[in-house]
């Protein structure tokens, strides 16, 4: 019923429902009063401890502190600023990663000659550690954008690229059987039934792509940049703002959990033929 | 009553993160002066003091910890993880101005000769003539070491004013100099020692250079790395200033080998270059830095 | 008309002791239907009724023997030296021998094939399912509507339209192919074990309306079923299987007028020729006689 609905809606009232059902999923899913219990006493004893001195202020900065480092860093320091050229540097790495590597995922899923050529190379590959190409990637590419891309692309490729090609593989051979019956081309196969059946398989791989590529953001801004969230991090490291350090983590937690809350949306609104199961 | 008791454990979980996280270990109680260093060879006076036994002689027990980083090293002094800390004056400056109630204070500085020193790439081989079109690194426009090189290159017949200067600190020369971004490199003697141990050479050296002005102060030029202490008992904190004050006297060759011994710095490379010196804070020093310099109290 | 000539198959398999062996699936079974017929293939479970049936729609090669539809050569048959091994391999490196082609999607108006579950797709709705086919045979996009809702309507599924087949239920699903499998036109329907994970109840009704269909329409259909009732109910001709390596052990014909009764005598005797012979070919007994 909801489908009827979203098929007659459009245009702004679309993205404006879209964006509303998305928020209220959020708050129905997170802030739960089981949370709350949890999460209260931590944030009280937070700032108490510090507070009383049971353990040193300078070390462990109270939430009240960290929310005012956090005010002045949006104010003063162009919070805004590093955020949005760590998401730049992070969604470019992303999108590099998807455009090739659902493509090279569905070609080894779907034909049995490339898999065997290409597999191989790629199990090889991936199990190096993507922070161990750090070195190697500054002597290539230099410091600059184009490493920071580089090795986000490392940390989401491999995740998109195995659970697609699981995904695409483990496709059951009767729907494929019964696409062919009915004469579709092999194109027809990747887009109708290859693609949909993998689909929950590549937006779980991009969820774990995000979080391994969010890790290799972080590691490029602190080894080759000067700007962005994670160069804040060492930098404030480096002026022992221990307060700005926790600012820019939670800050980082933040920007995590919410990508992956959006990828969630994305999930229910690809799958939705899954949710009556 | 069932979320109160989630509630609890949270809290219960969380005092014991947080107790973990600052957990202070208590500081020098069996007698042991915990020191933290980056292992360079601007330490020489360490090292001396360590090899020769001259900390024993004062009546100091004393544990070398290396860190990866000065910072390193400053958040170890501030957790109480070591008692005493060696930082390169910014640092210090940092560290001070932001945890001016930790109780953490300078008590002594050790220092490195001046020197005007040109670091030219190591892939170039150029003679100081050649150095017209290129692009060397210095510290500031106005600084005494770029005047003293001038007014060094006038004498040797090259017109300094046909080299491109670009100007940044000196903590980024290295860096930009390993990276290509600049052909040559004018600093102190203390980054021309180590630009020299990444295979870069020595083209030029003035060691009559007097340190005074806006780039360069004289009371704090030719200072390398400050002692940093934080709850340290005066008696440590004197043996400490005595035995460092010792080793100073020793022979150049003696902390040349132990330099060697510490960091594994080539013998060789610390030819040619004097060796760092630990001073008491001088008078003019102290009035600079105030509240920050230990006084015993 | 589809013809059946010889058809043989051949599994190779590893034994657990590592050595290679085979399973005959099929072995020379030879099948004539005519134009309008309804003939139904019976057999004890893993027969290789159903792999006969992929073969005649074309989804496996036979290792002997051909299938003709109307006179046209469907599939050729695997190469058995090693030499036309190889050959057959790298003529099908990048696309299999079932596929149709790599970018275009040729319809086929002669045959649609309905399998037992998995036989609509899970992530389109009932008309989305019906559009995947009429796309594919590229009827224009303001007609596809009308003529979904028509195929839907003619299974009896109007007002499901855009329900998803986890919606739905066994029967209702199986309704869904049934549409998809009439919307392409097709001259002939192969069906697999359509009803077997449909409640009997839902199945009977099934039955019912797809004789109508059948009738109304003038198809020509291949059902395979394990269900002896079924087929007889169904069929004009029950071909009877024998267990593996698959052959036709027997055609019956079954020359009683529409509508039948379930119950009936006579249907009745031949469900008791069937089953004797299935005990024969079970267990070796003569249980009373044996054709």
């Amino acid at each position: 019923m909801d489908r009827k609905l979203t098929y007659e809606t459009k245009g702004l009232n679309l993205v404006l429902k879209e964006l509303s059902a998305f928020f209220t999923g959020i708050a129905k899913n997170n802030f739960t009063v089981e949370f709350f219990t949890v999460f209260v006493p931590i944030i009280i004893l937070w700032e108490a401890l510090p507070r009383l001195g049971v353990v040193p202020p300078t070390l462990v900065p109270p939430p009240s502190v960290v929310a005012e480092t956090f005010w002045d860093l949006l104010v003063n320091h162009d919070l805004i600023g590093h955020v949005g050229i760590s998401l730049l540097r992070f969604f470019l790495g992303l999108a590099v990663a998807i455009v090739t590597a659902i493509p090279i995922g569905i070609l080894m899923g779907w034909n049995m000659f490339l898999r065997r050529h290409a597999l191989p190379l790629f199990q090889i590959l991936a199990p190096i550690p993507s922070p161990a190409w750090v070195p190697i990637t500054i002597i290539l590419l230099g410091i600059g954008l184009p490493m920071q891309v580089f090795l986000v692309f490392l940390g989401v490729f491999y995740p998109v690229l195995f659970d697609t090609y699981q995904g695409v593989k483990d496709t059951d051979p009767r729907y494929i059987a019964s696409a062919r019956v009915f004469g579709a081309s092999e194109l027809t196969l990747i887009k109708r039934v290859y693609l949909p059946n993998a689909l929950s398989f590549i937006v779980m791989g991009v969820k774990i792509g995000i979080a391994l590529g969010l890790v290799m953001l972080i590691v490029s801004e602190m080894v080759g940049a000067h700007s962005g969230i994670g160069w804040l991090l060492v930098e404030s490291k480096d002026f022992f703002r221990i307060d700005r350090m926790v600012a820019c983590m939670l800050t980082l937690g933040f920007i995590g959990w919410f990508l992956i809350e959006v990828m969630k949306y994305i999930e229910i609104k690809l799958a939705l033929w899954k949710v009556g199961r | 009553m069932k979320r109160l008791c989630f509630s609890i454990a949270a809290a219960v979980a969380a005092t014991a993160l947080i107790a973990l996280v600052a957990g202070v270990p208590g500081s020098g109680d069996d007698g042991v002066i915990r020191i933290g260093h980056t292992g360079t060879p601007h330490l020489a006076p360490l090292f001396v003091a360590v090899e020769q036994g001259i900390f024993e002689d004062n009546g100091l027990r004393v544990e070398l910890k290396r860190f990866g980083s000065t910072s390193d090293a400053g958040y170890a002094l501030l957790a109480g993880r070591v008692d005493v800390a060696f930082l390169e004056p910014s640092r210090s400056f940092r560290l001070l101005n932001e945890h001016d109630e930790a109780g953490v204070k300078i008590a002594g500085t050790v220092n490195f000769d001046f020197g005007a020193t040109l670091v030219v790439r190591e892939d170039l081989n150029i003679r100081l003539g050649d150095l017209e079109g290129m692009t060397v690194a210095a510290g500031s426009r106005h600084c005494i070491l770029l005047s003293q090189f001038k007014h060094d290159a006038q004498r040797h017949g090259v017109d300094a004013g046909k080299i491109n200067f670009v100007y940044t600190a000196f903590e980024t020369m290295l860096p930009a100099l390993e990276a290509g971004q600049v052909d040559a490199i004018l600093t102190r003697a203390s980054y021309a020692l180590l630009a020299q141990a990444e295979g870069h050479k020595i083209l030029y050296q003035n060691w009559d250079v007097v340190p005074g002005d806006a780039c360069c102060p004289a009371y704090l030029a030719q200072v390398e790395y400050f002692m940093l202490v934080k709850d340290l008992e005066p008696r440590y904190v004197r043996g400490m200033d005595a035995a460092l004050r010792e080793a100073s006297e020793r022979p150049p060759e003696d902390s040349r080998n132990a330099i060697m011994k510490h960091t594994q710095f080539p013998l060789g490379l610390q030819q040619g270059f004097p060796v760092a010196r630990y001073l008491v804070i001088g008078q003019e020093l102290k009035q600079e830095l105030g509240d920050w310099v230990w006084t015993g109290n | 008309m589809i013809e059946a000539r010889k058809i043989t198959k051949f599994f190779p398999v590893i034994n657990p002791q590592g050595l290679a062996e085979g399973i005959t699936a099929v072995l020379s079974v030879s099948l004539k239907v005519e134009e309008g017929e309804f003939v139904a293939v019976v057999g004890p479970t893993g027969c290789g009724k159903s792999t006969f049936l992929e073969i005649m729609a074309g989804l496996q090669a036979p290792t002997e023997g051909e299938v003709y539809i109307d006179g046209k050569l469907v599939l050729e048959p695997l190469p058995s030296t090693r030499k036309e091994i190889e050959i057959y391999q790298r003529k099908y490196r990048f696309l299999s021998p079932i596929a149709n082609d790599l970018w275009r999607d040729i319809p086929k108006s002669d045959i649609a094939m309905i399998f037992q579950d998995y036989a609509v797709f899970p992530w389109m709705t009932a008309l989305e399912n019906v559009f995947f086919t009429l796309t594919l045979r590229r009827v224009p996009k303001g007609e596809r509507s009308y003529l979904a809702r028509k195929y839907l309507n003619l299974v009896g599924l109007s007002g499901a339209e855009n329900k998803y087949p986890s919606q739905l239920s066994g029967g209702m699903r199986q309704r869904v192919a049934l549409a998809r499998a009439l919307s392409v036109e097709p001259k002939i329907i192969l069906m697999d074990e359509p009803f077997a994970a449909v409640d009997a109840l839902a199945r009977e009704k099934l039955n019912e309306d797809l004789l109508s269909i059948w009738q109304s329409m003038k198809k020509t259909i291949v059902f395979v079923t394990h269900d002896i009732n079924e087929a007889l109910y169904l069929a004009d001709r029950v071909v009877v299987f024998s267990p593996q390596p698959g052959t036709v052990r027997n055609i019956i014909p079954v020359n009683l007028p529409r509508p039948r009764k379930r119950a009936s005598r006579e249907i009745g005797e031949l469900r008791e020729r069937i089953w004797q012979i299935y005990q024969y070919d079970a267990t070796g007994e003569i249980i009373d006689y044996v054709i």
